[in-house]
């Protein structure tokens, strides 16, 4: 809707407005989701505490943000359904309702309705077509909740505020013709009357009950949506408005509607106030004073009127000399301060000379304009980074501790190359100065891409709440080391496999109340969230006291999925066989819940934290519970590796995988049936031979070069041609057509510009 | 997805009318981001300085700070809501004759007479019009109409 302006705007302008309207719709959406995870967490806090009026303010408070914010967009379903929340909420900051786990789950259900919607204002920029209807359920949900008396209270409420500002679009637009067959009365009632679509199966006649309306002067018949093509249409289905104006009371035509008290809207006007045009502000009307200086001067005789004020009206001064000024009248003050009886003199000799006759009616206000103009741009500056921004300058940091990987290359070159010693040692001391300023920059930007958890664990208390209620079992939820930072991308990351895990607890370890207390359990089972950093890791662990993983369960499931054959399964120790779950296709579920089961298994979440670095345990106790511990590092851009030397070509191992590099005799490695094996420290290691796997030729040296991995939880040899030493790279990740490449993590250029490849050895061996 | 280093921190911004006439000068104070944006970006359409706070407490350090023409204040914010702004701005010797406008979506009349008793000189009601709001502070700071 076009701001009502003076000028025509220039395509420029333009432009800028329109900028400007997708600026503030943006940041109506950010500031709508961040309100909503609030009351989420407000709401969740308040199910805990009933009592605790702290909770319900800020549940109260973040509703009514939204409502005032949504108030600036034509957002008419998302208003209907956050004001009638803000009544419930009301009554309850006012101790009249008490919190209980049903009006937890359906505010939690408003909530999310509300989040819905935000994302298809977000992506559509507007909400789809039956959002009304639905606001209409949450509305009347709400509205029993409240209970009758509190009803009409809430109703007439709604009345009120619709007396004061908001004159329906289409009374406005229809204006002129209803104040022509109006007969003269000051007030009309408007009403907007929307039956169900399946109302004709409820009994009600729309079209009689609007025609009866009492002391009706004004009918619009018409469409509440456009109607569906031909095979689609319903001849049962009511898709009629009406659009009514009575010149009876409100009470009689609330009487005649009162059994579709959710499908009528009320509205009562000065039938004068349709006719008005929009522009009435700053005119002078009928030689007299514009209607809102009338209005702001009456406010000031009544702030005046006010004991609380008395002796304090410096402002009300001030309020009057300014509108004489915009007015362009002569104010009646004398110079130097006023007190309130001369103000009260003369806000009164103002009205009397300016107020023209009969414009009591004026006070009504149009209806507001709820369009999208924007102007100029914020004035609100943010510090606010884009994450490109710290990404690029992330990579940056990488290239720069490659590039002074370079240096030692160098230092050695002037040795060995030029005989220059005393150079080569200044350029030594050089890289350790350079040396020192990158890590302390690596630092410095890694630390920008430090989140806390909390913003990871915040989503849980939720869904632990959500599923433990549908599944009936009673779970308390314990988060310990909340403000433990990790990467940002790691932290991201890791939603999806620590949901799954909560949920795995929730579904298959933790019990019914019954079943605990038979088992001698406490009735309320405790799930703990815990993330705590260990070195350079991040540890994060679920643990609950369920029923554990039963590990006769898990063999024999493993042979009915087909994963192991039943001669090696029983062979596995209980503990072994428990970390079966980590195969994929691997599911103890009895039946698929909706919940978990649907085919992520604990083999996905492996899969994830084993990506970014790091790795999965799972301890679990029969009867007592299960403990999950995902370990990841606190860091990702920056990777130690080893680098190991093939047929003269360099490859990378990642340094945290290395567990100690050998030296043995070709003769201690020993064949067994189709595998090789050595035994070290009389430990049989399973042997594997890069060059058989890069397709290389075998060489035959004096002695083998052997890298103890410790791959998951196996420790495996590998054969090599020769050790190289350890550096720091940024890894990149193959694109494009090597995207698939298997085998290999990625590249990393070397100071003195070679490539080196980084296997992957979790897939290759 | 953007990562924020630091708070909001509202900051001071002038601007001049076309014909470089400086209007008066107005604090915004309210707790919705939104709202405060559109409210600002109008009045500096039409002129106005304007510097924005998101609580009363925030608006009142301001106030002392610096001069303003005129408050718009919200009602329901944290830490210190509009009637205790307004109340604290009304007992300050050199902020008690600035006008104030109260812009909330509080229909109720004890509401607006609450306001009223505050130290509010007009109410407004959310959802802003934005002509009705435009001509509103017209009035209270003495800007002729055009």
């Amino acid at each position: 809707m076009p701001l009502r302006s003076s000028q025509p705007l220039s395509p420029a302008e333009e432009a800028a407005r329109a900028a400007e309207t997708a600026d503030l719709a943006a940041s109506f959406v950010e500031e709508t989701r961040a309100l909503l995870e609030e009351a989420n967490s407000a709401l969740l806090n308040l199910e805990r505490h009933p009592e605790d009026a702290e909770a319900i303010n800020a549940l109260f408070r973040c509703v009514h943000s939204i409502k005032g914010a949504a108030g600036l967009f034509d957002l008419p379903a998302l208003i209907h359904l956050v004001h009638a929340g803000e009544d419930l909420l009301g009554a309850m900051r006012e101790g009249e309702l008490s919190i209980d786990a049903e009006l937890t789950d359906q505010l939690l259900a408003g909530l999310d309705r509300v989040a819905r919607w935000n994302e298809m204002f977000r992506a559509d920029g507007v909400l789809p077509a039956e959002a009304m209807e639905e606001a209409r359920s949450f509305a009347s949900i709400y509205r029993a909740r409240l209970g009758r008396k509190n009803e009409l209270a809430a109703r007439s409420a709604g009345q009120t505020e619709n007396e004061g500002a908001q004159l329906p679009e289409w009374a406005r637009t229809s204006g002129e013709a209803i104040s022509a067959v109006s007969d003269g009365s000051d007030d009309a009632v408007l009403v907007e009357y929307t039956p169900d679509e399946g109302c004709f199966f409820a009994g009600e006649d729309p079209l009689r009950v609007a025609l009866a309306t009492p002391g009706l002067i004004w009918l619009d018949i018409g469409i509440q949506a456009p109607w569906p093509a031909g095979e689609a249409f319903d001849p049962f289905a009511c898709n009629l408005r009406f659009r009514i104006v009575s010149n009876a009371n409100r009470a009689e035509v609330e009487h005649h509607f009162r059994y579709v008290p959710d499908n009528t809207a009320l509205t009562v006007a000065a039938t004068k106030s349709l006719a008005e045009p929009d522009e009435a502000f700053c005119e002078n009307m009928r030689g007299g004073l514009d209607p809102l200086a009338v209005e702001l001067l009456e406010a000031q005789q009544r702030a005046l009127a006010l004991p609380g004020r008395h002796g304090q009206v410096g402002d009300i001064e001030t309020t009057l000399r300014n509108l004489c000024r915009s007015q362009n009248v002569p104010c009646p003050l004398h110079d130097g301060p006023a007190d309130a009886d001369a103000l009260g003199r003369a806000i009164a000799d103002l009205l009397l000379q300016m107020k023209p006759a009969g414009s009591d009616a004026l006070t009504q206000t149009p209806a507001s304009d709820i369009a999208l103009e924007r102007h100029e741009a914020s004035g609100e500056r943010t510090l606010r980074v884009e994450q490109g921004k710290v990404d690029t300058l992330m990579n940056l940091v990488g290239e720069l501790v490659v590039a002074k990987n370079a240096l030692p290359f160098l230092a050695r070159d002037a040795e060995t190359r030029f005989g220059s010693r005393e150079l080569s040692r200044e350029i030594k001391d050089k890289y350790a100065v350079i040396d020192r300023i990158s890590r302390q920059l690596q630092n410095a930007v890694m630390d920008i891409r430090m989140m806390p958890v909390s913003d990871l664990f915040k989503r849980f208390p939720r869904l632990v709440r959500d599923i433990a209620r549908k599944q009936d079992k009673k779970v308390r939820l314990l988060i310990e080391g909340e403000s433990t930072e990790a990467d940002k991308n790691i932290i991201e990351a890791l939603a999806e496999p620590l949901t799954h895990v909560l949920r795995n607890s929730l579904d298959h370890g933790i019990e019914q109340a019954g079943v605990r207390t038979i088992a001698g359990k406490p009735e309320i089972a405790t799930l703990k969230l815990r993330a705590f950093q260990d070195g350079d890791s991040v540890v994060i662990e679920v643990i609950d006291d369920g029923r554990g993983i039963d590990p006769d369960k898990v063999r024999s499931k493993a042979v009915e999925r087909g994963l192991l054959d039943a001669e090696r399964v029983t062979q596995l120790s209980d503990a072994q066989a428990v970390q079966l779950v980590f195969l994929p296709g691997f599911s103890t579920a009895e039946a698929v819940s909706d919940l978990s089961g649907r085919g992520v298994g604990m083999d996905a979440v492996r899969a994830v934290v084993e990506r970014f670095g790091g790795h999965v345990t799972l301890e679990s106790r029969s009867g007592e519970g299960t403990t999950v511990r995902l370990k990841l590092p606190l860091s990702m851009a920056v990777t130690r590796v080893l680098t190991v030397e093939m047929a003269g070509q360099l490859y990378g191992v990642p340094m945290d995988l290395v567990v100690e590099t050998v030296r043995i005799e070709p003769g201690s490695i020993r064949r067994l049936k189709a595998s090789e094996a050595v035994v070290l420290r009389d430990q049989v290691i399973p042997i594997a031979r890069l060059r058989d796997m890069l397709g290389m030729e075998r060489h035959r040296p004096a002695l083998e070069s052997v890298l103890i991995l410790r791959v998951g939880n196996a420790t495996v040899g590998m054969v090599i041609d020769d050790f190289g030493t350890g550096m720091d790279i940024i890894l990149k990740p193959f694109s494009g057509i090597l995207a698939n490449l298997s085998g290999f993590s990625g590249t990393a250029v070397l100071g003195d510009g070679r490539v080196l490849l980084v296997l992957n050895l979790k897939e290759i061996l | 997805m953007t990562m924020t280093a630091t708070e909001r921190v509202p900051v001071e911004a002038n601007s001049t009318t076309s014909d470089g006439a400086q209007k008066a000068r107005i604090l915004i104070v309210d707790d919705t981001l939104t709202v405060r944006l559109y409210c600002s970006q109008l009045l500096k359409r039409a002129g106005y300085a304007v510097s924005e706070a998101i609580n009363g407490l925030e608006g009142l350090e301001q106030a002392l700070h610096q001069r303003f023409e005129l408050f718009v204040v919200d009602i329901n914010m944290q830490k210190m809501d509009g009637y205790a702004f307004l109340a604290e701005v009304r007992r300050h010797a050199d902020l008690r004759t600035i006008p104030a406008v109260m812009m909330s979506t509080e229909q109720g009349r004890e509401d607006i007479a609450r306001a009223y008793q505050s130290g509010a000189n007009f109410y407004l009601t959310k959802p802003i019009d934005p002509t009705r709001f435009l001509a509103t502070v017209n009035l209270m700071t003495g800007v002729p109409c055009p």
